[in-house]
């Protein structure tokens, strides 16, 4: 290496240096605390510093932690899958039948809306629509497909798994998008048959739907907000933690949140080993 | 046959932009509502409940509190994402690493993070105030600005600040006149975002945040009850975001183009 390039290699790392500075202290720093805390001995209104296996021993035979897990991660992937069915039309329409730039970056900036404004409000629009008294049970009754108004629209999972398809379509959308608008237009003549036009299609997007499910999965499962806002009696992963740091029982939230971190990590990895997200890049 | 499809793709794409929007324009609807329904009918436009929200001092100061803490994110974010979006018009050894340790910050699962920044807090015994949110603003942020920044490099970049050098002038002039312009546009889009996340940020916020933001308020004041006041600051949330968004969308159209080739 010239002493040219290694000046000027020197001045990246200077200009990189305050973000990782503060990514360092305010990032990584914290979430080590987490992993250390979660090997700790809880005690009222904190821990100490005797290291303990308790809380994992806790995670891993508590029954209500393991429902709640399980529903989770449900949850997380009917919301992954019914997003990916959702926005592949909308991608591929975007991508191959729209000619316009404007028509098409202006869509995209429209499917961001509901992700661009807080959860608390982003919920809470649905009630007119889902209330026993909203415009879909209104609807079912004037056709008289329901006799009285259905009360599993609001406050129940179906709203919760609603709320969030909404809140991330556009992260799904986004990532199929971009990969679809790479694939050569003469591949789409070659393909002569639906089975071979939809081969290229599912292959060459492989990437895009990688990242789009990864989005989608990682946000559904952390979110406590929209099930405590409009999911009724369910409990989510992310509850679970906030209900323990609110009770300051922090090596469980701590431990909770490792298990939570582990899951995501696993999922991402292997998301992208399996899609080869690197492919979009290049 | 392919009219037929393209039409049943339109009508479609239509319908997924009804799911989206649908929500949010009727919610617009019912804070001008002049009963306390949330629900059908509507009975007639008022202004009754922007002014119980702009009357409710706990909710003027969150706001206050949302604005002062977003403006001084942006301020700082826009900083640190702009000089780390420039090392990276060169590669360099470790940049892929640090881009990706940067985007951790989008990754993560906010709660998780959260909890890790009160225990650090906690730790040092610093007592959680408004400025404690800072941290996990511009971890939130960051990442975004950087991401936008680097999507707009272009190898001709290198190649116009080399000319300009060529052509005699300083390191700093090349940097005022033919590098920071290139950017520029990223810059004020990536800017506008960070206001934007900061400004609705709730679960990253949630145990390291005292006074509530305007996120925190609403979302505990509809723990207690659901009424059109709260629609109402919604409503203003969601104009607010809305133009924030387009006006970044304007000044990110070449990175847009770019992305959709």
């Amino acid at each position: 290496m010239s002493s040219e390039q290694g000046s000027k290699n020197l001045g990246s790392y200077l200009l990189v240096a305050p973000t990782l500075v503060v990514v360092v202290v305010f990032l990584v720093l914290p979430l080590l605390l987490v992993l250390r805390v979660s090997f700790l001995h809880h005690v009222p209104l904190g821990y100490t510093n005797q290291p303990t296996l308790e809380n994992y021993g806790f995670v891993f035979t508590n029954e209500g932690v393991r429902n709640t897990l399980a529903f989770t991660l449900e949850t997380a992937s009917i919301v992954t899958a019914v997003s990916l069915l959702l926005a592949y039309p909308v991608a591929y329409f975007l991508a191959r039948k729209v000619k316009s730039f404007t028509l098409k970056t202006g869509f995209l900036v429209f499917l961001l809306i509901p992700f661009w404004i807080d959860f608390t409000t982003r919920s809470l629009a649905w009630i007119p629509w889902l209330g026993t008294q909203g415009i879909i049970n209104d609807a079912l009754l004037a056709i008289g497909a329901i006799n009285q108004p259905a009360t599993i629209f609001l406050y129940s999972s179906f709203a919760m798994d609603l709320v969030m398809v909404q809140a991330y379509t556009l992260f799904m959308v986004a990532p199929l998008f971009i990969s679809m608008s790479k694939i050569d237009p003469i591949l789409y003549e070659a393909a002569q048959t639906l089975r071979t036009f939809l081969h290229i299609n599912l292959r060459l997007t492989l990437p895009g739907m990688g990242i789009g499910c990864v989005f989608v999965f990682l946000s559904s499962l952390a979110d406590f907000a929209t099930p405590k806002l409009i999911g009724g009696l369910v409990t989510s992963i992310g509850e679970l933690i906030k209900d323990n740091v609110t009770f300051i029982n922090l090596p469980n939230a701590s431990a909770i949140s490792a298990l939570v971190v582990v899951i995501a990590l696993a999922v991402l990895v292997l998301t992208f080993r399996l899609t080869h997200v690197e492919q979009i890049f290049e | 046959m392919a009219d037929i499809s393209k039409y049943a793709l339109v009508v479609y794409a239509g319908a997924i932009g009804g799911f989206v929007y649908a929500p949010i324009s009727t919610m617009v609807l019912f804070s001008f509502n002049s009963s306390s329904r949330t629900v059908p009918p509507f009975d007639g436009p008022s202004l009754n409940w922007y002014n119980a929200a702009l009357g409710s001092a706990g909710i003027v100061d969150a706001f206050t509190r949302s604005l002062v803490l977003g403006v001084v994110t942006t301020a700082l974010a826009t900083a640190l994402f702009t000089l780390a979006g420039l090392a990276y018009r060169r590669s360099f050894r470790g940049g892929s690493f640090f881009f990706y340790l940067i985007a951790v910050g989008i990754i993560m699962p906010g709660i998780t993070y959260s909890l890790g920044l009160e225990l650090f807090y906690g730790n040092l015994g610093i007592p959680i105030s408004l400025w404690t949110a800072l941290p996990a603003h511009l971890i939130w942020t960051i990442p975004w600005g950087l991401i936008l920044v680097r999507a707009t490099i272009d190898p001709n970049m290198l190649v116009y600040e080399d000319a300009a050098r060529t052509l005699g002038a300083s390191e700093a002039k090349v940097m005022r006149h033919v590098t920071l312009p290139l950017f520029l546009p990223a810059i004020i889009g990536g800017a506008l975002f960070a206001f934007t996340l900061s400004f609705t940020d709730l679960v990253r916020s949630i145990f390291v945040t005292f006074p509530d933001t305007l996120p925190l308020e609403i979302y505990s004041l509809s723990q207690l009850r659901v009424a059109p006041d709260i629609f109402a600051v919604g409503s203003m949330i969601v104009i607010v975001s809305i133009g924030l968004l387009l006006l970044a969308s304007y000044f990110l159209r070449g990175t847009l183009r770019r992305l959709s080739l």
